[in-house]
């Protein structure tokens, strides 16, 4: 039952230990209880100026478009928008809150931190795709260390601790709860499958076949 | 309802496609996990998506209870039913059990008997006036090579909709891209009313866009900000006739029960085995 919840009881904890980011967003807890979490963006901005919500579900309404309105499939994107704060009533509400925010991070956070988190390696994610994904296993580990840095490193505020790059280039979280990426998602895969069709037509251009 | 109070100790994993376009694929999904997590049946209820966060892969991740039931929020038996999500949630067969936790697998709603009440519900709701016998029910789906079962399983619906002896004068299936085309809807039927259901998980695209104009109610594609107005235009009187469409049939909150019908089913047949 929910009551028992671990990822809960880890988030409970954490909030006790006083306030944290994680990733684009910090989360204050107050004496009473109630718990501010904002974009850091607007770290020094007056609670005032912020459009302010009760209802930790407002979450799916800030994160589903970016600033220009553009949709956010991947909420690890690092362009939440700014300019709102949540006013919530305690652990409960923080957990639907960063749900919606970062849907699953607060349950592989606690499968870490239980020791129970299995890290998928890029190869065995690209070696179970079908249909049109199929093709992205043939990516080359160049392609797939370039893709990292730009997808995940640059387009994502996860940490793809699946992938083979150097602990130092991801970077380390300080203070912040850990936005852990266990797994490539399929956002990853899709733009997998493009690099490694590009690598395929750029082979056959530099080396064409025996004339004919 | 013993059934109901043992699923008090269990979670509900609702899978839906989504989409990297647009957030109408997953709102469905989204909101029928909502109105079930607000009815407290489940101890936890959780979505997973192929094309959205969280991936249907770590959803493992996701609960603490020890019995999960899994129902795919699609519209058939399919690629996505047989083949991606029990790849990516690494099943076995109808339970799948690992970890200290059982994984029960159901079938997709849209399979299941009681979509059929919720299509004639549907179309009572759409048009509650009009005389059945001189309408025409159309359930309209894409309809390609690429997922036969999608078109199999709304013939069913049509079968089942005739067996429940509605009076409609009428009952069709028509398709986007394949015969009976949605476009002829004019000569598939010589009613003078005429009722359109899509038999899909959610609005989008063909909801918005491409189906109202094989109907005619549109001449182009329609800017985003109008797209839910397509709906409240009922009836239209268009080629001599009145016409009334409605969203798609995935969207209708009443889909929550036939979610939790599924969950029954695979209890059932589980007790049975
Ligand atoms: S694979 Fe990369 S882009 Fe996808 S969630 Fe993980 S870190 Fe982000």
């Amino acid at each position: 039952m929910i009551a028992t919840s671990h990822i809960l009881t880890q988030l409970t904890n954490r909030l006790q230990s006083g306030p944290f980011s994680i990733g684009q967003i910090s989360v204050t807890p107050a004496s009473d209880g109630r718990v501010e979490l904002r974009h850091q963006d607007d770290g020094g901005r007056p609670g005032g100026e912020l459009e302010s919500f009760t209802d930790p579900c407002a979450a799916r309404g800030i994160a589903q478009y970016d600033a220009e309105g553009e949709y956010r499939p991947l909420k690890g994107s690092p362009n939440l928008k700014a300019g709102w704060r949540l006013d919530l009533a305690g652990p409960e509400e923080v957990r639907i809150a960063l749900d919606i925010f970062y849907p699953a991070a607060l349950a592989v956070w606690a499968a870490d931190c239980g020791g129970r988190l299995r890290v998928v390696p890029l190869s065995q994610t690209l070696e179970r795709q079908t249909g049109m994904y199929r093709y992205a296993r043939t990516i080359s580990p160049e392609g797939a260390r370039e893709l990292t840095r730009r997808q995940c490193l640059t387009g994502c505020s996860r940490r793809p601790i699946w992938s083979e790059l150097p602990v130092h280039e991801m970077g380390t979280s300080g203070d912040a709860l850990p936005l852990l990426c266990p797994e490539a998602c399929s956002f990853f895969v899709a733009e997998a499958r493009l690099v490694a069709k590009a690598e395929f037509e750029a082979k056959a251009t530099a080396a064409p076949g025996p004339a004919a | 309802m013993n059934d109901l109070a043992r699923l008090a100790d269990s979670a509900l994993l609702l899978l839906g496609h989504g989409s990297t376009e647009n957030p109408d694929s997953s709102a469905p999904t989204l909101a029928h996990a909502d109105e079930i997590r607000r009815r407290g049946i489940f101890a936890e209820v959780q979505c997973a998506f192929w094309k959205e966060e969280p991936g249907f892969s770590i959803s493992d991740y996701l609960f603490e209870s020890e019995t999960i039931y899994a129902v795919p929020n699609f519209i058939s038996e399919g690629y996505f039913t047989r083949e991606v999500i029990p790849r990516e949630l690494g099943l076995e067969g109808p339970s799948t059990r690992r970890n200290g936790k059982v994984i029960h697998y159901c079938d997709p709603v849209g399979i299941h008997t009681s979509m059929t009440r919720l299509l004639a519900g549907r179309a009572r709701e759409l048009a509650p006036d009009i005389p059945v016998q001189e309408t025409a029910l159309i359930i309209v789906g894409h309809g390609t090579g690429l997922n036969a079962k999608s078109t199999e399983a709304i013939r069913v619906q049509v079968d089942r909709l005739e067996a429940l002896g509605l009076g409609y004068g009428q009952i069709l299936d028509a398709y986007m891209e394949e015969a009976p085309f949605i476009a002829d809807w004019d000569q598939l039927t010589p009613l003078p009313n005429v009722l359109v259901v899509p038999f899909f998980i959610a609005d989008g695209l063909h909801s918005y866009q491409d189906i109202p104009v094989l109907l005619g109610i549109e001449s182009a594609p329609t800017a985003a900000a109008s797209q839910r107005d397509v709906f409240r235009q009922n009836p239209v009187h268009l080629r001599g006739r009145s016409l009334w469409y409605s969203r798609s049939i995935g969207t209708d909150p009443s889909l929550v029960d036939v979610i939790l019908d599924q969950v029954h089913d695979f209890q059932s047949a589980a007790a049975a085995a």
